[in-house]
């Protein structure tokens, strides 16, 4: 770390260029390569035209996104931060949307007033050196801060029922939880373990009073089931666990919606479409999600089943990543309006290097959704993500690992091709509109938006 | 509002719409169908041809006007021809308005929505104070009797003597009033049963009594001339509106309750919408289904309630009227149009519904070809018809295979064989699933009670390739083998009754079924030794509580004290308890410290017990006639009907189990609740029982209580009346009997038309047969795969001369028919979604599933009723309340 107004030095770099041991370690480094032409053309060849079939394409789409930033809050403290995290909501109506291209062109006013259906939930996080409230430090702070904004009202549906809120839905979702971690029952979830004296599991409700461990009587909250309390650091930047708290509300978001709808509505559901950024998987101390989502999701498309109404679409959509390197590396090679739903044994060979395979295929504890790629018949190549046609993957009597990639399984497959070639976008590469639109309203811009919130963040703290 | 609250608001205002909901519930209306539903100003006149999907139509116009067009259910009436159409309706609107909640999350009530049939929700509108009444002050609207109940109304001995000392009738008035009716007997059944059928006429035709009188003795020259030319009777006539008169007198004021008939409560409701102001806009839309069978007081009520807003949208198909004996006016809808000019003042849209989704192709030409075979015309058609005319029925299952097929024109005994053998083919050869999807329709089933020759011969036909029938219509509902069985036990435990001192063939005939029911218990008994025993306990239960009220009563007798006195246990118990002859059960009852607690809360009440009650109470048993019907279900014999139910292979049964229960809660409801020994002791009990309510249900042939959702058991081949059949369908209909004798109009609408203040509508001399012709084409059109018709030939044979015409000799007759053509019935999709309730469907099943099928599913009726009573009363009373206080609020206001 520099000193104040030090210079390096401008030929420091010199000792690593003569160390041998240096050398030796790159020369023996395995690396991805680029594929020669030959294999681009293998590669390519296992590309399918899509299936086509009679679709109709829903009436709305929700796309989410977020955005986080760290303010510190003041120059003379840079080590004492408090985070922000923005989730972005953007609702389209698909009527309205085909109505805006007037002849080539597309009305960039009423492409704005899309943007105007939008919603956000904003989340402040304390950081480094940040305590809240009475709590004697920030990983207590974190803890119960966190839990405060999911019970929320601007969480809710209804303003005015707790049972609306965010950490509701994580109620029902946590119920859904395989094995002893499960309830059940929706207004009843478990946490592995205290914080503070590290025995579980704990039994919560849903309810609004603060809930104590029945262990070390320390108070403990239900979304401490997202386990991200454990990566909070208390003198250090707290990136990791912004970024692990922004990946579960960019998938909890649309599983929010799916949920209140659910209960209300349920048919209105066959009449939409969720975009994700990223692809259908929870990472790190939350993974245990993606079970549960899968579950929620097959009771959903059970019940629109029975009603004769088509599967829930959800949509991960991938902008970076490992695969769309890969894409665009062989992407020349690929004719148009092509599909491949990639395989562990694709993944493994040209994505991941010869990584050794996972115990139960690829993504067995994270993911919830196959990975696909497609290039549109005007070229366009994009990487995006169906939920897995199962409840779980160890479903008996399949052999997930086979069946995962079988496109007869996704019945709305056609769909959402349809879609993404409907909402295909020039704005950004490998984007869809909604996409687009979600990342432009969420997204925390260096200047101005994050200066202002470095600004908001030291007024509000010296005040 | 949060942001999600307003995404959600945005999504589910968005996502409705008709289309969407005919696409989620598969429902692909054709053009007529949409324009039906979707019209919502103004009158509109629908002509429905059999099988048309008018009940959905009707449905999805509903849901319109509640989803699309902001009518509440409470603006909307929807009058049906019975309680199971309306019920399929109502299950099928909430159903569809779930679906819509589902796709808004907009919940829909319909409990305000007035749909049913005229008769319950005219009783709806009586009770309406808060839209029918202006001061919410309206005494409780009077009790509504039901055909039974009028019919023992008015045949109670007080009653009928009453009603005929009050038309000044003397001497042998059953004879006099039987002679009017064209019948030789002096039987009051008889007169009973002529009376209440042409009264209910006059009601329907809103006659009023006096004014009919002034006619019958000021009229011109037109009523004499129609009196000779029918030969009928001016005093006569005037006898009849006298009686009419003294009838609704006695329903006013007998029983000392107001009552009233299904008739009279539709001219009350009448009343009420005249004269209640704004009653004409309480319903934004007032639609009726099977408007061809209304007659005038229910026109002018449906005319009434739509003056308002015009919005009267009317249903029906002339062609299927049938109803002309219960004052059906087909010409209300005929000439709906006009009278939509007069009473509305503008013109209805009229619709056509012209294609048919029931029936295959041939068997649309061929009931479209036999309505053709009559003459329609008024007097030369210049005048115009006594029909809709421009009617295209297209069949949408077009094929040109043939799909009616008559017998080889034969004596009878072979035109059932054969038929017998086709129908186990059908069978064999899987055309159709179950015997229950072969329907058998006759004209009539039974003649004075029993089953006609015509009918006993194709049941044996069936019979003889082993197929069994249920015939619930044919013959006397108490002659199944299930009301033996209960009813010759019942015998054994209650005795005989005291031979009444009746004379005539229907009292031989019932005693002699009462003996044969008695013997059917006791062989029964013999069989099964457990039976034999619970039947003798009860019979000694019965005699013990008889000996010990005799014994109680002596004992009050030697002290002198009278039964009304108030009841002094300190004086009066002992020698009660030590009454010679009492039984030790007796005397713990008398000595029980419960009773002696309550006598004296009640004495300090100054609302003593009488010392009669008291010896009513010791005396009486814990079980009344209803649980006595479930305990014998309980033996072995019955217990096999009900595990048969469960195997769905025999529901018949079952089914008639259910009626009788139905039977005897009646019987519990209007008579003996409770059995008391003092009703035993005179055989008061079996006379109730067996010597009067019984006996009425016998003579009256009675058979009219089916099971609104399901009446046709599987395993049986049902035999319908024409007229039991409408609005049903079958994969398979044979026409069993194509004969209808014209007989000349019925002599009721003979006595009805001198007082008719509308236009006459079709001449009485055609009247049969165009009655004739309706009724079959409502046969022929039930059919979906295959249409059969008995050609009877031979001496004393024939059949009517439109078939004779149509079934010539290059007609397609059953030996040459080719079955493999022949579609195979699909299972019965259900039409309409059915609503299943959390407490009465699911609860109730996951307690028990046999509980399910026995009570929901058969409609037994629940021994244990008083508790429903109790709810009954607890929610009118707050009903009550509730109104009072709306009334006294809006007075101070």
């Amino acid at each position: 770390m520099p000193y104040p107004g030090e210079l390096a030095s401008k030929a420091a770099h010199a000792e690593i260029i003569r160390n041998p041991d240096v050398t030796a370690f790159l020369q023996e480094c395995n690396y991805l390569t680029p594929p020669s032409d030959e294999e681009c053309q293998a590669v390519a060849a296992r590309f399918v035209p899509p299936l086509s079939a009679q679709v109709r394409t829903p009436a709305f789409v929700i796309a989410v996104d977020g955005s986080n930033h760290e303010s510190s809050i003041d120059d003379k403290l840079p080590s004492t931060k408090i985070g922000y995290i923005k989730i972005g909501a953007v609702l389209i109506d698909l009527q309205q949307y085909g109505s805006l291209k007037v002849g080539k062109y597309v009305d960039p006013f009423r492409v704005a007033e899309l943007q105007n259906q939008a919603s956000a939930l904003a989340f402040s996080i304390p950081s480094a050196n940040i305590r809240w409230g009475n709590q004697p430090t920030v990983r207590e702070s974190l803890r119960a801060w966190i839990d405060q904004q999911f019970y929320g009202p601007r969480t809710r549906f209804n303003a005015a029922d707790p049972t609306t809120s965010l950490r509701s839905t994580l109620f029902h979702l946590a119920a859904r939880r395989p094995g002893g971690l499960g309830t059940g029952d929706p207004y009843r979830l478990k946490i592995h373990k205290c914080p503070q004296c590290g025995n579980g599991p704990v039994e919560l409700e849903d309810v609004p009073e603060q809930q104590y461990c029945p262990f070390c009587g320390a108070e403990v909250y239900p979304t401490d089931c997202l386990r991200v309390w454990e990566e909070a650091q208390e003198y250090q930047s707290n990136g990791v666990v912004m970024s692990r708290l922004m990946l579960i509300l960019e998938h909890l978001v649309p599983f929010h919606y799916m949920r209140f709808l659910f209960k209300t509505a349920p048919l209105a559901l066959s009449e939409m479409a969720f975009f994700v950024d990223g692809p259908l998987a929870i990472f790190g101390t939350a993974a245990w999600l993606h079970r549960s989502f899968m579950i929620f999701l097959q009771e959903v498309n059970r019940k629109l089943a029975k009603h004769g109404c088509h599967p829930l679409l959800m949509i991960g959509l991938q902008k970076t990543g490992q695969i769309v390197d890969h894409v665009s590396l062989i992407e020349r090679h690929v004719s148009n309006d092509r599909l491949l739903a990639v395989d562990d044994e694709y993944r493994y060979k040209y994505i991941l290097a010869g990584r050794e395979p996972s115990r139960g295929g690829f993504g067995f504890e994270t993911y919830y959704g196959q990975d696909l790629i497609y290039k549109t018949p005007t070229g366009r190549i994009f990487v995006f993500a169906l939920p897995y046609p199962y409840p779980s993957k160890d479903e008996p009597g399949v052999d997930f690992v086979e069946e995962k990639v079988q496109f007869g399984h996704y019945p709305q497959l056609p769909t959402a091709i349809a879609l993404i070639n409907q909402l295909e976008s020039d704005l950004y590469k490998n984007a869809v509109v909604p996409i687009a639109l979600a990342h432009r309203y969420t997204a925390i811009s260096l200047e101005p938006g994050g200066k202002v919130l470095d600004l908001l963040t030291r007024r509000a703290l010296n005040a | 509002m949060t942001d999600f609250q307003q995404h959600l608001q945005i999504i589910t205002r968005r996502v409705l719409s008709l289309e969407r909901l005919w696409e989620l519930a598969r429902f692909q209306p054709n053009d007529a169908q949409r324009e039906a539903i979707i019209h919502v100003d103004g009158p509109l006149y629908l002509t429905a041809g059999p099988g048309s999907g008018k009940t959905r139509v009707l449905l999805w116009r509903a849901l319109n006007l509640i989803v699309f067009h902001e009518v509440l259910p409470g603006e909307v009436f929807l009058s049906t021809f019975t309680e199971k159409a309306a019920h399929q309706l109502q299950e099928g609107l909430q159903s569809l308005l779930g679906l819509v909640t589902n796709l808004t999350g907009r919940p829909y009530d319909l409990t305000p929505m007035y749909i049913g049939t005229v008769h319950s929700l005219c009783r709806r509108m009586l009770s309406d104070r808060r839209r029918f009444s202006v001061d919410r002050q309206r005494h409780r609207p009077p009790t509504l009797l039901d055909e039974l109940d009028q019919y023992f109304h008015l045949a109670r001995n007080r009653t009928w003597t009453e009603v005929r000392q009050c038309a000044g009738l003397e001497g042998d008035a059953n004879g006099i009033i039987n002679g009017i009716f064209g019948v030789r007997s002096e039987s009051r059944h008889v007169a009973v049963t002529n009376c209440l059928a042409l009264f209910n006429r006059f009601s329907e035709e809103c006659l009023d009594s006096d004014h009919a009188l002034y006619r019958l003795d000021n009229d011109a020259s037109s009523l004499r001339n129609y009196l000779q030319t029918w030969n009928l009777d001016r005093e006569g006539l005037s006898l009849l509106v006298r009686l009419y008169a003294a009838y609704r007198e006695s329903l006013r004021t007998g029983n000392g309750v107001e009552q009233t008939d299904f008739a009279l409560s539709q001219q009350e409701a009448y009343r009420i919408v005249e004269t209640c102001t704004g009653s004409d806009q309480v319903f934004r839309h007032v639609i009726v289904d099977e408007y061809q069978d209304t007659n005038t007081i229910q026109e002018r009520l449906f005319f009434k309630l739509a003056a308002g807003t015009g919005n009267l949208c009317v249903v029906g198909d002339d062609d299927q009227a049938l109803y002309r004996f219960r004052g059906a006016t087909v010409e209300n809808f005929v000439e709906f149009p006009a009278r939509c000019h007069t009473y509305l003042g503008r013109a209805p849209r009229r619709l056509s519904l012209e294609i048919n989704y029931r029936s295959q192709e041939r068997i649309v030409d061929f009931y479209t070809a036999f309505m053709q075979q009559a003459n329609w015309a008024k007097s030369d058609g210049q005048d115009g018809f006594y029909r809709v005319m421009d009617k295209d029925l297209v069949a949408h299952r077009q094929s040109p295979l043939p799909a009616v097929v008559a017998s080889t024109p034969a004596e009878p005994t072979d035109v059932c064989a054969e038929i017998a053998t086709l129908v186990r083919r059908l069978l064999d050869e899987g055309k159709v699933g179950d015997p229950n999807q072969i329907a058998f329709l006759f004209p009539s089933l039974k003649y004075r009670g029993a089953m006609l020759d015509s009918v006993r011969r194709v049941k044996e036909a069936l019979e003889a390739v082993g197929l069994r029938v249920y015939a619930p219509r044919a013959g006397r509902f108490l002659e199944v083998d299930e009301a033996y069985d209960l009813i010759g036990l019942f015998v054994h435990i209650f005795g005989y009754p005291p031979r009444a001192d009746l004379r005539g063939h229907d009292y031989q005939a019932y005693m002699e079924w009462l003996q044969s029911a008695e013997a059917q218990g006791e062989a029964l008994m013999h069989s099964d030794p457990l039976l034999d025993g619970y039947v003798k306990e009860r019979r000694a239960e019965l005699v013990r509580v008889a000996q010990d009220y005799r014994a109680l009563l002596r004992t009050a007798e030697s002290h002198h004290w009278d039964l009304r006195a108030p009841y002094d246990p300190d004086r009066m118990k002992r020698p009660l308890y030590n009454a010679h002859g009492y039984s030790d059960e007796g005397k713990r009852l008398l000595a029980s410290t419960y009773l002696d607690r309550v006598v004296r809360e009640r004495t300090a009440k100054g609302q003593p017990f009488t010392l009669g009650y008291i010896l009513k109470r010791v005396t009486s048993i814990d079980w009344n006639v209803l649980d006595l019907f479930y305990r014998l279900c309980g033996f072995e014999h019955f217990k096999r009907m009900f595990d048969l139910a469960e195997r769905a292979e025999d529901e018949g049964p079952v089914t008639n189990l259910g009626l009788i229960s139905q039977y005897l809660a009646r019987f519990m409801e209007q008579r003996v609740p409770i059995i008391t020994a003092d009703l035993l002791v005179d055989k008061l009990f079996q006379k109730l029982f067996f010597g009067s309510y019984l006996f009425a249900l016998y003579r009256r042939g009675e058979t009219e209580m089916e099971d609104a959702d399901d009446p046709f058991p599987k395993g049986r081949i049902p035999f319908l009346t024409i007229h039991q059949a409408k609005g049903l369908e079958f994969p398979v209909v044979v026409l069993a009997n194509p004969r209808k004798d014209d007989r000349g109009p019925q002599r009721v609408e003979l006595l009805m038309r001198p007082f008719l203040e509308r236009e006459p509508g079709e001449p009485l001399e055609r009247l049969a047969e165009f009655d004739m012709m309706r009724m079959f084409y409502v046969a022929l059109s039930r059919a979906k795969n295959l249409l059969v018709i008995a050609h009877y030939k031979g001496k004393g044979q024939r059949i009517n001369a439109p078939f004779i015409t149509l079934l010539d000799a290059g007609f397609p007759r059953i030996p040459t028919f080719n079955l493999n053509a022949l579609p195979a019935a699909q299972e019965k999709d259900e039409a309409l979604p059915k609503i299943y309730s959390f407490t009465a469907d699911y609860l109730t099943y996951k307690k028990c599933p046999r509980q399910y099928m026995i009570f929901r599913g058969f409609g037994f009726v629940p021994a244990r009723s008083q508790t429903m009573f109790f709810g009954s009363l607890v929610h009118r009373t707050l009903e009550d309340l509730h109104h009072e206080l709306i009334r006294r609020r809006e007075s101070h206001e």
